[in-house]
């Protein structure tokens, strides 16, 4: 990783406010400061791969693009620490799981958005200069719960492919909030027969209630 | 008159569904009778089997059946909350368990009256709980079937204690004891027949089915002449029928009430997870609506930041900044450290890591630079002074005196507080004079701060408040959890908060205590 004191820092956001005012902020500070608005992940990329690479302070939730997409900032990390960034990971969201991908797709430092500003603006300085102010073992801490949970999410894919493409629907149909009656009219077969193929999906997803069969669809499906 | 219609064509196919179907049941029961009578008659069997330990054999499997029917019977009316099958259930384990084997195996080898007169009477409490069981009433609930049995097991044993009378001798030498067994049978039979037909239920009428091949199976022993253990397998074998034919029945009965039970429990299932869909959905606007916020004040604050002091600056404008910047960091705090929700069990679909970690520790925030070591304690005096400021136009009197202690409580919580106090009175009482002020409390080691306004007082006249969850002036809108959490707050940093109605002028008076810092 490269990144010594003077190179730019490059702000990547979608909040104009929060991205300028750290801008402004470190600029009076003399850093070289940049706010980049978002468009597009695409127009990221494009935009840091034509100036020379420095620090990017990155959010990880970057708002939709033109198409109405979520510009996930977590699948950016890898592109820009191969285009030679250091990427401080900046994130107001509540799932630290994506934190973990994002450190662990070499992220450097993890700053919480909830952060005092002039925390947030001084984990930034530490980071240009090549220091981290997470605790030692947190980083390992965050990456673990990412593969923990990327572990949980195969076992569940692969529980769910068990189901028949039937069971699947049914399931489907449940999650979006059905009651078995209407899943039975919508297939037009009896309350029974859905009742049976409901069992059947609790002894494969090895559950022991609707309930958590569905909480357990909604998670895979990230509904 | 829907409902009338309705019935009117619904009752006629009814009565034709219950007909077909107990049509049905009579067939395949005759069909059943036909079958082990023509294997078991004596020309089949003479010669071929061992009719004694065959009767022995077979009595002792209508007796296994019998008394699973009487299980499967309590557990249906344990299951349905009924209590007709748990007095079935008595009467057909006393008869299984203890009348068949006694009357089938030990009878013929006593030739007394007595034995007899004994099983007699027992089988007559039996066949009056079997009667019983079509209407048990009320006030003896699901066990007095089983009181009854217990009557019918005492009194057996006090009559076979007894000495031989002219009565019993009767029993031995004619057929009074064969011919009273029968027509007890048959008159249960029937009445249970009859309650099915009344009733148009399958199930009763079934009931009454097997308990008529029953009462059959004790006419033959009758009207065929000669010594029991030679007539065949005929008597024994139409038992086991008999037996079957109301485990059938009850066996039916017990899969319909578990299906119900089944069908309620996967309603309440799908009631549930209507209410957990909303509560998702709840928290993931919540979540997003913290997300929001937090990007909103951490950019707010950035550019507060900006607003930097420079020399010459009002020293007013220097204030409003750093009220600002500080009421700024009160709403960030309130978005970093919602009020901990106690978390009962361990449910593996909700995971507390993400708090955990993403939680900004205090120790990076120190290295930071952002909050101090001081933070456990502060100055009220400067505290209220930037409060105060924000609300320049509002018509605040302050009242701090120089010199006083500061209290061991985070600035942020008298901030959080007294924010709350000052909007309440902007609910409660708008547009009267607020007067704000510290001292040190009367109690010694605690600084009181007052909020007092001029308002109508606390609703209904009351002198004091104890702040409860939810308690508000539903007319003046607002929810009392404001209150409420900053009483809490106080609380956890060993201070306290109460409401009095203040006179001269009227008006609330709000005092928090605070701890003066060591």
């Amino acid at each position: 990783m490269t990144g010594p004191t003077g190179s730019p820092i490059l702000i990547v956001d979608d909040h104009e406010l929060v991205g300028s005012a750290l801008a402004l902020n470190l600029r009076a500070e003399g850093e070289d400061a940049t706010f980049l608005p978002v468009r597009s992940a695409a127009a990221v990329l494009e935009h840091v791969r034509r100036i020379p690479a420095g620090l990017i302070v990155l959010d990880l939730d970057l708002g939709r693009d033109g198409e109405g997409n979520r510009i996930d900032g977590v699948r950016l990390v890898g592109p820009l620490c191969e285009a030679g960034w250091r990427v401080v990971v900046l994130s107001g969201s509540s799932d630290a799981g994506r934190v973990g991908a994002a450190l662990d797709a070499g992220g450097f430092v993890f700053v919480p958005k909830n952060a005092p500003f002039p925390a947030l603006l001084s984990a930034i300085r530490e980071a240009h200069a090549g220091r981290s102010i997470m605790p030692p073992g947190r980083r390992e801490q965050f990456i673990k719960l990412h593969r923990d949970r990327e572990h949980e999410r195969r076992d569940l894919h692969e529980k769910l492919a068990k189901l028949t493409q039937r069971e699947r629907e049914v399931l489907a149909l449940l999650a979006g909030g059905k009651r078995a009656q209407s899943v039975a009219d919508h297939f037009v077969v009896s309350l029974a027969t859905v009742r049976t193929q409901i069992r059947a999906v609790l002894t494969k997803l090895e559950v022991g209630s609707q309930l958590e069969a569905v909480a357990l669809y909604r998670k895979a499906a990230g509904i | 008159m829907a409902s009338g219609v309705l019935s009117g064509v619904l009752g006629p196919q009814r009565r034709v569904r219950f007909l077909a179907g107990h049509l049905t049941d009579m067939l395949v029961v005759v069909v059943l009778g036909a079958l082990v009578v023509a294997a078991s008659r004596p020309a089949v069997v003479a010669g071929r089997i061992d009719t004694a330990d065959a009767t022995a054999v077979l009595t002792l499997v209508a007796a296994a059946i019998g008394s699973a029917a009487a299980i499967i019977a309590l557990v249906t009316g344990r299951l349905t909350g009924d209590p007709r099958p748990s007095w079935f259930g008595a009467a057909l384990l006393l008869y299984g368990v203890v009348l068949l084997p006694l009357s089938a195996l030990v009878l013929p080898q006593y030739p007394g009256g007595t034995p007899r007169l004994a099983v007699l009477s027992m089988l007559l409490v039996s066949l009056c709980i079997l009667v019983t069981a079509l209407r048990p009433p009320a006030r003896l609930g699901a066990w007095g079937g089983w009181a009854l049995a217990g009557v019918a097991l005492l009194v057996g044993a006090l009559v076979a204690v007894q000495a031989e009378s002219p009565f019993t001798r009767m029993l031995t030498a004619g057929p009074l004891y064969s011919i009273i067994v029968q027509a007890g049978w048959a008159l249960v039979a029937v009445l249970f027949l009859l309650d099915g037909y009344r009733r148009q239920s399958r199930i009763r009428s079934r009931l009454g089915l097997g308990l008529l091949v029953v009462a059959v199976s004790q006419l033959y022993r009758a009207i065929v002449p000669g010594q029991e253990p030679t007539i065949g397998l005929v008597y024994p074998s139409l038992r086991v029928l008999g037996m079957a034919v109301v485990l059938s029945a009850l066996l039916t009965v017990a899969l319909r009430a578990v299906t119900t039970l089944q069908d309620e429990y996967d309603q309440l299932q799908e009631t549930l997870g209507e209410a957990s869909a909303l509560l998702d959905r709840a928290t993931d606007q919540a979540a997003e609506r913290d997300h929001e916020l937090r990007n909103g004040l951490a950019g707010l604050a950035g550019a507060a930041q900006l607003l930097l002091a420079r020399p010459g600056d009002d020293p007013q404008v220097v204030r409003m900044r750093e009220a600002v910047l500080a009421e700024l960091d009160r709403l960030r705090r309130m978005l970093q450290n919602p009020l901990a929700v106690p978390v009962t069990g361990t449910d593996p679909l909700v995971d507390d890591r993400d708090a955990a970690l993403l939680d900004w520790s205090p120790a990076a925030a120190d290295g930071a630079a952002g909050d101090g070591p001081a933070e456990a304690e502060h100055d009220v005096g400067a505290a209220l002074r930037t409060l105060v400021d924000l609300r320049d136009g509002r018509g605040i009197t302050l009242d701090t005196p120089a010199g006083l202690p500061r209290v061991a409580a985070p600035e942020s919580l008298t901030r959080q507080v007294v924010t709350n106090l000052l909007a309440n009175c902007d609910r409660h009482a708008p547009r009267t004079p607020v007067v704000v002020r510290a001292r040190l409390a009367d109690e010694p080691g605690l600084v009181a701060v007052e909020v007092r306004d001029h308002g109508p007082g606390l609703p209904g006249g009351q002198a004091e408040l104890t702040i409860a969850r939810g308690r508000h002036d539903e007319s003046a809108g607002g929810s009392g959890l404001g209150l409420h959490i900053s009483a809490q707050l106080a609380e956890r940093h060993g201070g306290t908060l109460v409401l009095r109605t203040v006179d001269r002028p009227r008006g609330c008076l709000a005092v928090l205590t605070l701890p003066v810092a060591r």
